[in-house]
């Protein structure tokens, strides 16, 4: 049966067989280029969406592989390779956040989220339903900056989520957290996102 | 029966896979009865959407790609192939298998 999941995710392949977990170790050329090869356009992408802009995307993406191939020795083949390269980038556009002063903001979006509630819980304000291509639109104009204001590690679980459509176990793995964590991170920044496109008066 | 807040918040923390099937039914129910919190769902598959376009449109020319993993190639089969004949770039650390007789 074919897997039927959001986004499909693990992915598993023969570059997540024990042969090639020990060809990796080894460093064998050909294995290191086929890993290159086949997740390059993901890291990419990912450092973009991260926030990155686009050249140093390409020079986190260059180091995370410079790393894979130093510490490949250490590879066990315990997680996917895919999970264990996006382990390394995450540390990677932690630290390059970290260097533009973008890390760790302020974050008040449960108190936010909280205000949206009566004391029953029902709505206060509450949301309308979608039904224009105009919302989709604005949206996609919206959201960049929206995301710039985010925290790293929200950031990175939204991007890992939506945009590379993983499952969960795996992004826990990479982010090095919980589910509970996970299901933190993912439910303040998609608030966040909806209260700044909001607040730039995107409203459906 | 979870009021709102609950299921705004099982929503946006993609907690809803992992509840129990009671839980998920009765998520389910709620949502059948609240056009408010439908909305809510709507507008964050539609932020998911989004970013998913933009990250699409973000990616490099084709050229600059090409470009980019040669250099990493080059690099990563610099770091694996310490071994090679020509032996210029001799590996600091050697082998692991190469153990010293002593």
């Amino acid at each position: 049966m074919a897997d039927t999941t959001v986004g499909g995710a693990a992915s598993a392949t023969y570059v997540d067989t024990p042969d090639f977990a020990e060809r990796i170790r080894k460093r064998d050329a050909q294995a290191l280029e086929e890993v290159v090869r086949r997740y390059l356009p993901q890291i990419l992408r990912a450092a973009r969406g991260a926030g990155l802009a686009p050249q140093l995307s390409e020079d986190v993406a260059q180091d995370t592989f410079v790393t894979f191939v130093e510490t490949a020795p250490r590879f066990e083949g315990r997680s996917h390779v895919r999970t264990w390269l996006f382990g390394i980038l995450y540390k990677k556009i932690a630290a390059a956040r970290r260097n533009l002063g973008r890390d760790n903001e302020m974050d008040d979006i449960e108190a936010v989220f909280d205000q949206r509630f009566d004391e029953t819980g029902s709505w206060t304000r509450p949301p309308r339903p979608v039904d224009s291509e105009v919302y989709d639109s604005e949206v996609r104009q919206g959201i960049d900056g929206c995301l710039d204001r985010v925290p790293t590690n929200q950031r990175m679980a939204f991007v890992l989520r939506e945009i590379e459509g993983m499952d969960t176990k795996e992004i826990c793995k990479i982010l090095e957290i919980t589910s509970t964590n996970l299901g933190v991170l993912l439910h303040r920044v998609r608030n966040r996102l909806r209260e700044c496109l909001e607040a730039k008066g995107i409203e459906p | 029966m979870p009021n709102c807040k609950e299921v705004a918040r099982l929503i946006a923390s993609d907690e809803l896979a992992a509840a129990a099937w009671s839980d998920r039914a009765l998520v389910r129910l709620h949502l059948l009865m609240c056009r408010h919190c439908r909305g809510y769902a709507a507008q964050l598959r539609a932020i998911g959407a989004a970013a998913r376009d933009q990250a699409d449109l973000g990616v490099v020319d084709r050229a600059a790609f090409e470009q980019l993993q040669s250099s990493i190639l080059e690099r990563c089969i610099d770091a694996s192939d310490v071994n090679v004949e020509d032996g210029r770039d001799r590996d600091p650390e050697p082998p692991a298998e190469q153990t010293d007789p002593r």
